[in-house]
């Protein structure tokens, strides 16, 4: 009796000590280390919902992973602020949409939010540089791109020289709009620029948000056609509100959030993990043959 | 003897309780047991290496952490293999006495003192008494390693002392072969006089 008492005592304590390993290890609380921790999260490659990349795809960025990222940081009671590094060309625009709101969320919880772009931050990218309270950008960094593209292919003299006679069996007359098996008609091409013409829309009053006061909506319509600035020139119109570096933008970070200098702890939350960097991650055939035609900020 | 009986026996009667083991041989239940240390062994080393102020500075990926663990916990699998085959065979080398089996099995429950270590030392770690932790750890290994001793001695049925050699020869050997290494490269130097 008094063996198995000592035994499961024992089991008892590890299964607690156990528990708050996996516990804390979720929650990431900082028990012994810094109290300010400055949170990185990395937007790297065309910004996507999709939770899968194809084996040569070097992956992209996850909606669903930057989110999760957004939310720790918000939860997490150490993390003071949080810098957005952004390295893309844009993506689609629920993807970017959806992330946006989370960093809004994120900094209605207090938490200041500054944008440090890398090469580039067009398009969707931008479009998350406005959910957020400082944008700082490399004087040559490429940004803007504000517009929505929508892009799909006719491949039917492709498919007559194969041989390819494409069967369609629809429940409605739009249905197959943008098959690739047959030209765009009117009222189709019409349909799709509304479609097109409400997100480009939906892009301004994302910038007016987060721009207000930094540009007027007559200069933003005028540069609004999807051209592309250098850093610098964002600075001249508007688009951003300083040049610097990670670093700068870590500092500015650590300013918003009332943290003294070199003070805050920085911890990177979405560092790629081991299959990942080996670009294999939750890779799934289908996903590599066959691939949607959806609109994009890019 | 019952698992319960195993399990409380390796704590504190270690002598009678490997001495059973290295006759009756139950080795699923021990290397279930190693498998549940080790598991155990990972979940609070990473929970202890996010408490490092040190590691936590390095800014290393989490993901790395893990999978460093895991690595080592496959590593530790297999090295209890090849060090209970390695050191039956210098038992039957040098002292005609070998028990593969039976040692493996008396390695794999001497093991359960290692759950209790990083346990204790991730409990002080939170505590913030940083001293005790490290020194808790010291104990729990060098009890892990008298548990060793012991259960080469009881599956071999050899002295303590002899136990104590079979165990040492292997490090003896690794270090000589690391001397010769480092002579062979030292010789092989490219600069001339």
């Amino acid at each position: 009796m008094k063996k198995k008492l000592v035994v499961a005592f024992m089991l008892v304590f590890l299964l607690v000590v156990g528990s708050i390993a996996v516990v804390n290890e979720k929650g990431k609380t900082n028990f012994a280390g810094s109290d300010s921790v400055i949170g990185i999260i990395n937007v790297e490659g065309t910004i996507t919902g999709s939770g899968l990349s194809g084996i040569m795809d070097s992956g992209g960025a996850n909606a669903i992973e930057i989110m999760e990222n957004i939310k720790t940081a918000r939860e997490r009671q150490d993390i003071k602020a949080v810098v957005l590094r952004i390295n893309s060309p844009g993506g689609t625009a629920a993807a970017s949409q959806e992330i946006a709101e989370e960093l809004d969320k994120l900094r209605k919880a207090g938490k200041p939010v500054v944008t440090s772009m890398g090469d580039m931050c067009a398009s969707g990218g931008y479009w998350l540089a406005c959910s957020t309270d400082y944008i700082m950008a490399n004087g040559g960094t490429l940004t803007g791109s504000i517009g929505v593209i929508m892009q799909l292919a006719n491949l039917e003299e492709l498919y007559s020289k194969l041989g390819i006679k494409m069967e369609t069996i629809k429940s409605g007359e739009h249905k197959d709009i943008g098959s690739p098996a047959r030209p765009l008609t009117l009222e189709e091409r019409q349909l799709l620029q509304s479609l097109i013409d409400d997100s480009y829309e939906q892009f301004l009053e994302q910038v007016k948000k987060g721009r207000e006061g930094k540009i007027s909506e007559e200069e933003l319509l005028k540069i609004a056609d999807g051209r592309i600035f250098s850093g610098r020139q964002a600075l001249k119109l508007g688009l951003i509100d300083g040049l610097g570096n990670y670093y700068d933008a870590i500092r500015q970070a650590e300013k918003m959030a009332g943290i003294k200098k070199g003070e805050a702890t920085v911890e990177v939350l979405n560092q790629p993990n081991f299959w990942q960097k080996l670009g294999l991650s939750n890779v799934r055939a289908g996903d590599i043959l066959f691939k949607d035609n959806i609109m994009e900020l890019r | 003897m019952s698992f319960t009986e195993i399990i409380y026996g390796i704590l504190f009667e270690p002598v009678k309780t490997l001495r059973y083991l290295a006759e009756n041989k139950p080795l699923g239940q021990g290397l279930l047991v190693f498998l549940v240390v080790l598991i155990f062994n990972i979940i609070v080393g990473q929970g202890n290496s996010n408490l490092s102020y040190e590691l936590s500075n390095l800014s290393l990926p989490v993901q790395i952490g893990w999978f460093i663990s895991v690595i080592t916990g496959i590593i530790s699998f297999f090295m209890l293999f090849i060090s209970a085959a390695l050191l039956s065979l210098i038992g039957e080398i040098i002292y005609r006495k070998s028990n593969a089996v039976g040692l493996l099995t008396c390695l794999s429950f001497a093991s359960i003192p290692g759950v209790l270590g990083p346990a204790l030392e991730y409990l002080f770690s939170l505590a913030g008494i940083q001293w005790l932790a490290i020194l808790i750890s010291l104990a729990v290994g060098i009890w892990v390693l008298v548990l060793q001793v012991l259960a080469v001695r009881e599956a071999l049925l050899i002295d303590t002392g002899k136990a104590i050699i079979v165990m040492l020869i292997p490090f003896v050997v690794l270090i000589a072969l690391a001397v010769l290494l480092v002579i062979g490269v030292a010789t092989m130097s490219p600069i001339s006089y």
